[in-house]
């Protein structure tokens, strides 16, 4: 080691040591001549005896040098050195060769980068490849739910496969007491979720099984709260903070970098700052069919597989179902529990769309490796000569191929250095346009795993793209090569058939890319046309939570609603003002339902519908249409009898040939206490989650005439109001503000145009396709760089030819066509070779694709069109050179 | 290739072992070394130039000797070399394994 540690610093200081030596050296003769000139001989004869008997001075220096480094080192060195001076010396070949490499090893890094912080990075747990997340779920159900409390409480009892399983759900709660006072995002947990993802409290102590009781008011808070409203402050342990107005005594601090839930697309996807216990009432416990909210994580046992959990997960699922209540046991007969690993869940449809990205960045990496590789083959023309010279100097081809191998790698790393500083750059921009739509984007950074992952591909690649031609020149026929000064046509056909052969490959490569860009493209543009249900033009929202303090009752929160809508009404040029709990797109509510006899007999898992509470002309404002019977009236209110809308997908399921108006619905399974509720109306189909996603069955409640007893109240405390005027939406946004404001001035209240939620909504959509865009564009760039390059060196190559066609009496046409020819060769094998692997390829694409298919004729006509309209344009301006070739110049050079 | 020019009848590695003593003595620079070998030997061993440097390199990679530039006796800049504690360790064992080896070959020239 300490060798190890010598030899660095003799290799630092290698200059001065080497120095030393020859000092030494030259001491030694000096000492020597003076000894010879003391036996008598004269200063002149002593020193030349001197020198005579050091013997070769040069090879003692080199000897010693050796003993530090290998000779192996030494070579490389000059190789690099060799290797900097030749790409200095051609600054055009240097300059594309790296910019080119850059270009795709950057984005291989940033790509990679994504990928290393979305799926490899593990999450923030202890041993987080343990940690599986419990679901149920109904056959054909859209989504997996959560797991309702008796449920949790059966599994948690029983199942075996596990060292902890804990439950959580998220919330919000109203922090007040505090000098900022704020709704926090917060989560009821059972008390063993902090043992079972094995993160303790940085200060204070977590929860205990004494904790998770009805009534018990205790507190965990996250690191960024406690920093942020309570200044970091020790003694907050023990005191009272309050939330929805009631005390709870903080007995904790989570570290700094504990977040929970991770941010993501599962169920209660959102990072909570207030901890507090789960605390199941008695009605919950009972909730048999009902509250399937809750998330539950689990710690798999040491030894113990997931597939093993499934199947503990099946046998445990009869015993749960034979303990529902007999009413609703049919409901249950089809519940199944599936278990996925945590980390799986929280990256979701990403993990498919960051791999595509992968797939398309490795073939732009190819695409530059071959355009490098042309540049080196098209340049070793030139190198052939001085290469010849070297080899009859005594090189032998291992010296050559190695010292040109050297040159590559040097190229490598010059293009990776750059790729990797070109990724950085760019990482900021990527994670930006990727927003919220990336979950765990916290832990995207470019760490060393990135900087490794660099360094293989850059050094990797390109080695295996260079070989082939740094290997054909180092054994190519010197002899020959010296002859031919002009290197003209020697090795033109084996050169020009392995140039065609990369052009070929990367046309083949670029259309897979720009196929899967097309197919991206393709389904954002029908997601853009999808029909939403509703017309978001001219429409503005302003979403607001009123905080429990001052609106405690269900008459202050109806007041705010009235009073809210009158003043918006007031704003003028106001066609029309209505209000929802949630809006179209963001519904997330879903609740299972019965109807009334004689209807259709529907399956159970579609006994799920999205609810909406709404109040106003919500569906004049949206424009949603109505189809049949009526709107809410302000006479709804009063009327004790409770009436509902509903949409034509609910009405097309129960009552396909009759008419759904008078018929009853209510909540839960047909013997819940809740009430049947009329049917008055049936509306348009809107989409309630997501564009992509089919409408499903809806129901719109009036919201003044629901009995809010406390137990739902807080469910109706956010609240949307939407304005529909001509007016430009900025104004409207800030005569809604004003307005809201006067109702109460201290009020939050976020407003935005409608339309923007439908970009909003898009943004995942919208990622993948601009960053598959982007590489496609950079992969056709760089394959028209191969092209031109290769067409280019072929008309230099066959200057000859040209010359003696032209002299013969071809024209300029025939010779622009000889040129085109060639490259619509190219590509017409290419895009052929390429159409088949993107045929190939592609379908692993399809969970990313809406209404496209794979095999989408536009996207693959599209791509083949644009690579041979590129190859064209690639091949002019050397098909133009051709033509400007004067026959006599080329016979006078020769 | 190190070796290359080392007087022909040593065995290798024996030129690290004789530079080793002879620094026992103390302080030497490199002129001093060759001289002292070729006058305790009686001219027998010639150490040329050529291995005398490149052994000092070794041995100071090896960390048995180290180096120092001073004056030397006429005024000159010279590079003066020293034992190490790990150098005398070395010596040791380089000499009992030379005696060893010597013992060997002594034993072999006589049975045969």
């Amino acid at each position: 080691m300490r060798k190890l540690l010598r030899r660095l610093v003799y290799w630092i200081r290698r200059r001065r040591m080497d120095q030393e030596l020859a000092e030494e050296i030259e001491f030694h003769r000096a000492m020597k001549q003076e000894s010879f000139e003391q036996s008598g001989l004269a200063y002149e004869h002593a020193r030349t005896e001197s020198r005579r008997a050091m013997g070769n001075v040069f090879n003692a220096r080199e000897d010693g040098r050796c003993v530090w480094i290998s000779v192996w080192l030494d070579q490389l060195e000059r190789d690099i050195r060799y290797g900097l001076r030749q790409l200095r010396r051609s600054p055009g070949f240097t300059v594309i060769a790296v910019v080119t490499l850059a270009i795709g090893i950057g984005a291989n890094s940033a790509v990679f980068t994504l990928v290393d912080g979305v799926l490899l990075e593990a999450l923030p747990y202890k041993d987080a490849s343990q940690l599986v997340l419990i679901s149920e779920q109904l056959p054909n159900a859209p989504a997996k739910f959560g797991v309702s409390p008796p449920d949790f409480e059966f599994l948690r009892n029983q199942a075996e496969s596990f060292s902890g399983m804990a439950a959580y759900s998220t919330a919000s709660y109203e922090l007040s007491e505090v000098t900022q006072p704020e709704r926090l995002r917060g989560a009821r947990v059972s008390s063993e979720l902090f043992s079972v993802l094995g993160i303790t409290p940085a200060l204070g102590r977590a929860l205990t099984s004494q904790d998770d009781r009805e009534g018990s008011h205790v507190a965990i808070l996250s690191h960024g709260l406690w920093s942020r409203s309570y200044g970091q402050d020790q003694a907050i342990i023990g005191r009272d903070i309050l939330l929805d107005g009631h005390p709870y005594t903080v007995v904790g601090i989570m570290p700094r970098a504990f977040d929970f839930p991770p941010r993501g697309p599962q169920l209660n996807g959102e990072p909570a700052e207030v901890f507090i216990p789960m605390s199941f009432s008695a009605f919950e416990r009972q909730a048999y069919g009902m509250l399937y909210a809750n998330s539950v994580v689990g710690r798999l046992k040491p030894g113990i597989s997931i597939e093993k959990a499934r199947a503990e997960m099946t046998t445990l699922l009869k015993r749960l179902v034979a303990q529902y209540p007999a009413v609703i046991a049919p409901f249950a007969s089809g519940l199944s529990i599936p278990i996925a690993p945590f980390n799986e869940e929280v990256v979701g449809r990403s993990r498919r769309m960051l791999l595509v990205l992968m797939g398309a960045v490795a073939m732009v990496l190819l695409i530059s490796c071959a355009d490098v590789a042309n540049l080196i083959l098209t340049s070793s023309s030139s190198r052939q000569r001085e290469i010849a010279i070297r080899s009859s100097l005594g090189a032998g081809p291992r010296r050559i191929a190695q010292q040109l191998v050297t040159e590559t790698i040097t190229l490598a790393g010059a293009g990776g250095v750059l790729g990797f500083l070109l990724a950085s750059f760019s990482m900021k921009a990527l994670l930006s346009l990727a927003g919220d739509s990336l979950p765990r984007a916290e832990s995207v950074a470019m760490n060393y795993r990135v900087v490794v992952f660099t360094a293989i591909v850059a050094l990797a690649t390109p080695i295996v793209f260079a070989l082939l031609p740094a290997l054909r020149s180092a054994f190519a026929n010197d002899a020959e090569a010296l002859k031919n000064s002009t290197a003209r046509a020697t090795h033109g056909r084996s050169r020009s058939r392995m140039l065609g052969s990369f052009v070929v490959a990367q046309v083949a490569l670029a259309l897979v890319v720009s196929v899967g860009a097309g197919l991206l493209a393709h389904s954002f543009i029908r997601l853009l046309s999808t029909d939403p249900g509703f017309r978001p033009e001219q429409v503005v929202s302003l979403r607001t939570t009123l905080p429990s303090g001052r609106y405690a009752r269900a008459r202050e929160i109806k007041a705010f609603y009235r009073r809210a809508t009158e003043a918006a009404q007031r704003i003028p040029g106001v066609v029309a003002v209505g209000a929802g709990n949630d809006l179209p797109l963001g519904v997330r509510d879903r609740r299972a339902f019965s109807a009334e006899g004689n209807t259709r007999p529907i399956l159970e898992p579609s006994r799920l519908i999205a609810p909406t509470w709404i109040s106003g002309d919500y569906f004049q404002v949206l424009g949603i249409p109505l189809k049949r019977g009526r709107m809410f009236t302000d006479a709804d209110a009063a009327d004790v009898r409770q009436v509902v809308i509903i949409n034509e997908a609910l009405a097309r399921m129960l009552w396909p040939d009759a008419d759904p108006i008078g018929h009853h619905i209510k909540w839960g399974i047909e013997v819940s206490q809740a009430p049947w509720m009329t049917i008055v109306g049936v509306v348009g189909d809107v989409k309630e989650s997501a564009l992509q996603e089919p409408a499903m069955a809806q129901v719109y409640v009036p919201f003044l005439q629901q009995p809010l007893d406390q137990g739902v109240l807080s469910f109706f405390r956010t609240l949307n109001v939407v304005v529909r005027s001509p007016q430009n939406s900025d104004s409207l946004g800030a005569e809604l503000r004003t307005a809201i404001r006067q109702i109460d001035p201290e009020l939050p209240v976020h407003v935005q145009p409608v339309s923007d939620m439908i970009g909003d909504s898009l943004k995942p959509q919208r990622f993948s396709t601009t960053v598959v865009m982007l590489f496609a564009i950079v992969a056709v760039a760089l394959a028209a760089i191969g092209i031109f390059g290769v067409l280019a060196n072929a008309v230099a190559q066959q200057k000859h030819e040209i010359g003696v066609r032209m002299a013969l009496g071809a024209r300029s046409t025939d010779i622009v066509w000889m040129i085109l020819r060639r490259a619509l060769c190219f590509t017409a094998v290419g895009v052929a070779i390429g159409i088949a692997g993107a045929l190939s390829l592609t379908h692993l694409m399809s969970g990313l694709l809406y209404e496209v298919r794979p095999t989408d004729a536009a996207a693959y006509l599209g791509s083949s069109v644009l690579l041979a309209l590129i190859a064209i344009l690639a091949s002019l301006v050397p098909a133009w050179r051709a033509t400007r070739l004067d026959p006599l110049t080329v016979f006078k050079v020769e | 290739m190190t070796q290359s020019n080392v007087a022909p009848d040593l065995l290798p590695g024996t030129l690290d072992l004789l530079i080793l003593k002879t620094l026992t003595r103390g302080r030497m620079h490199g002129y001093a070394i060759a001289e002292h070998l070729r006058s305790v030997s009686e001219d027998v061993l010639q150490v040329g130039e050529s291995s005398l440097y490149p052994a000092l390199q070794r041995l100071l990679l090896n960390g048995w000797v180290k180096a120092e530039w001073g004056a030397s006796e006429n005024n000159r800049r010279a590079r003066y070399y020293t034992l190490t504690g790990s150098g005398r360790k070395q010596l040791r064992r380089e000499t009992d394994e030379f005696d060893r080896l010597v013992n060997a070959i002594h034993k072999v020239l006589q049975t045969a």
